[in-house]
């Protein structure tokens, strides 16, 4: 029983991060149409931005992650200028070819500035745990991430639901041309997508990097494809299905490592194995409906 | 009157086809005028390319001596020009009340009650989503988003499609009072006859040209038109 809670708040843990990451995944799918694959790796870009910070300038993770957060809403919007936006009336072929370009760019450029080697990220000061009953315990850390991917997910849905912005971004989502006949920027709200999900991104970046302590070029790799596995599992293009698809993905792979035997080389197995069952069962994924519309 | 529309040698292309072939016409402040024509004659196209959803590859468009037709929708938007598009386009995952305040998009205060007394059904409805609504509470809530805009000229894309008779009468009714109320209004139609009945003037189009010009009532007696499109 301890060793089942304490795992299952490690599953939250990871799993908070994955949410986090696939947010970004899901809104630009649902604004543009586009898996954008280079998402994986503005959480690379993200972690060497703190990772430089705390490391030569000393600088406190705070301001540092807040830094990034700035950096990586810049790169999302550049990435959209740049690769993406001329192609948004090509073939949706064309701008996911791109979307692996951009991936294999950042990856390469990443490796040829700081070599491919590894590099300790530093730690933040949470080794300790916490005993929540009997022996169980979790760490400090676990506890940091999930409150801190909590808020982050909380406020997303505010500014979805309660700004104008972010119901421009919902308007232009579900019909482009109509949003832009109500006045609404379309290629502003676009920019803005990208801005959002990439500086949650960055806050990704920093949990993750932290659980794992380190940084290397190809880290986005895994971690982006967990992520977009975990939105099409939640339902692309819906936000709240990133959500529980990313704090599933994260208990289940928890899971399998602690508890079935060979567990830990079994866990991406058991992951994509679940991702195509839930798949054949519900193809628009566990929270994503089509809703009919009247005609 | 002066104009406030201004369409001139209008061209509109989807690739190699050419859907409108040099359409002129214009709309007076304060009139209702009437595009009529079957389908295929160009009129949505026409439509796209005043509101800029489409661009025009010749002619101009001048709305209140601005040329619009290199402007994004946007911006033609903000201008007062507002474009209530074909099929409705409502937000269906959003609800009626945070459909009408998308209307308002470019304004910081909104007045919902105005349009809840022109649409009292939308009132009612406020809180769901648009997406459940029949097809003319989408109509009434197409048109009172744009009209949440103030726009100062409408324009109305087959408003009456698919709809029951009672309730296209009752849509062109609240046309005919949107425009008492000094909303110049551009409708495009396939039911002639009533789109003959509420208008001032009328454009009847056929495979991308104006085949006919005049007067609402001239046009409705017009024994050319009562063959092809009043189905007399």
């Amino acid at each position: 029983m301890e060793m089942f809670v304490m795992q299952l708040i490690n599953g939250l843990s990871i799993g908070s991060i994955y949410a986090l990451v696939a947010l970004g995944y899901t809104m630009v799918y649902g604004i543009v149409k586009l898996i954008n694959f280079a998402h994986g790796d503005v959480i690379m870009v993200g972690a060497y931005i703190i990772f430089l910070l705390v490391m030569y300038t000393g600088m406190h993770f705070v301001p540092a992650v807040l830094i990034a957060m700035a950096g990586c809403a810049l790169l999302g919007v550049l990435m959209e200028k740049i690769a993406y936006k001329p192609l948004r009336n090509a073939s949706r072929l064309s701008a996911l070819i791109t979307a692996i370009g951009v991936s294999l760019f950042l990856q390469n450029l990443f490796m040829t500035i700081f070599s491919p080697a590894p590099r300790p990220f530093p730690t933040i000061g949470l080794q300790g745990s916490v005993r929540i009953f009997g022996n169980a315990t979790v760490s400090n850390l676990a506890i940091v991430t999930i409150v801190v991917s909590l808020v982050m997910m909380g406020l997303l849905q505010i500014f979805v639901k309660m700004t104008k912005m972010g119901k421009a971004m919902r308007a232009v989502s579900e019909d482009a041309g109509a949003a832009s006949l109500m006045g609404i920027n379309v290629n502003t709200t676009i920019a803005i997508t990208f801005a959002v999900g990439s500086a949650l991104a960055a806050v990704g970046s920093f949990l993750f990097a932290s659980t794992f302590p380190q940084v290397q070029p190809f880290m986005g790799l895994d971690m982006g494809l967990k992520a977009f596995v975990a939105a099409v599992l939640g339902g692309i293009g819906v936000i709240p299905g990133a959500m529980l698809g990313g704090l599933l993905l994260g208990i289940i792979e928890v899971m399998t490592r602690a508890f079935i035997p060979g567990g830990t080389q079994w866990s991406d197995a058991v992951v994509f194995s679940l991702l195509i069952i839930i798949l054949l069962l519900k193809p628009s994924g566990l929270m994503g409906k089509s809703v009919g519309e009247k005609v | 009157m002066s104009n406030m529309l201004k369409v001139e040698n209008l061209h509109v292309s989807y690739g190699a086809i050419t859907a409108v072939k040099g359409v002129s016409f214009n709309v007076k402040e304060g009139e209702i005028v009437s595009l009529i024509g079957a389908n295929g004659a160009g009129k949505t196209t026409v439509m796209h390319a005043i509101s800029g959803l489409l661009k025009p590859t010749e002619g101009s468009v001048d709305f209140m001596g601005n040329e619009i037709s290199a402007t994004p929708p946007h911006k033609i938007t903000a201008r007062g020009l507002v474009q209530v598009p074909e099929g409705r386009r409502i937000f269906a995952k959003m609800t009626v009340k945070e459909n009408l305040s998308m209307g308002a998009y470019l304004h910081k205060s909104k007045d919902y009650q105005e349009i809840y007394a022109l649409f009292p059904r939308l009132y009612e409805r406020r809180r769901q989503l648009a997406g459940t609504l029949s097809g003319g509470e989408q109509q009434m809530l197409a048109m009172g988003r744009a009209l949440m805009s103030r726009p100062k000229m409408l324009l109305l894309d087959e408003p009456s499609m698919g709809l029951a008779p009672i309730l296209v009468k009752e849509i062109f009714r609240i046309i005919k009072e949107c425009n008492n109320n000094g909303v110049t209004i551009l409708l495009v139609e396939q039911n002639a006859n009533m789109a003959l009945a509420i208008s001032d003037r009328a454009y009847v189009l056929e495979t991308g040209l104006v085949a006919l010009e005049g007067n609402a009532e001239d046009l409705i007696s017009n024994d050319q038109v009562k063959k092809a499109y009043l189905g007399a």
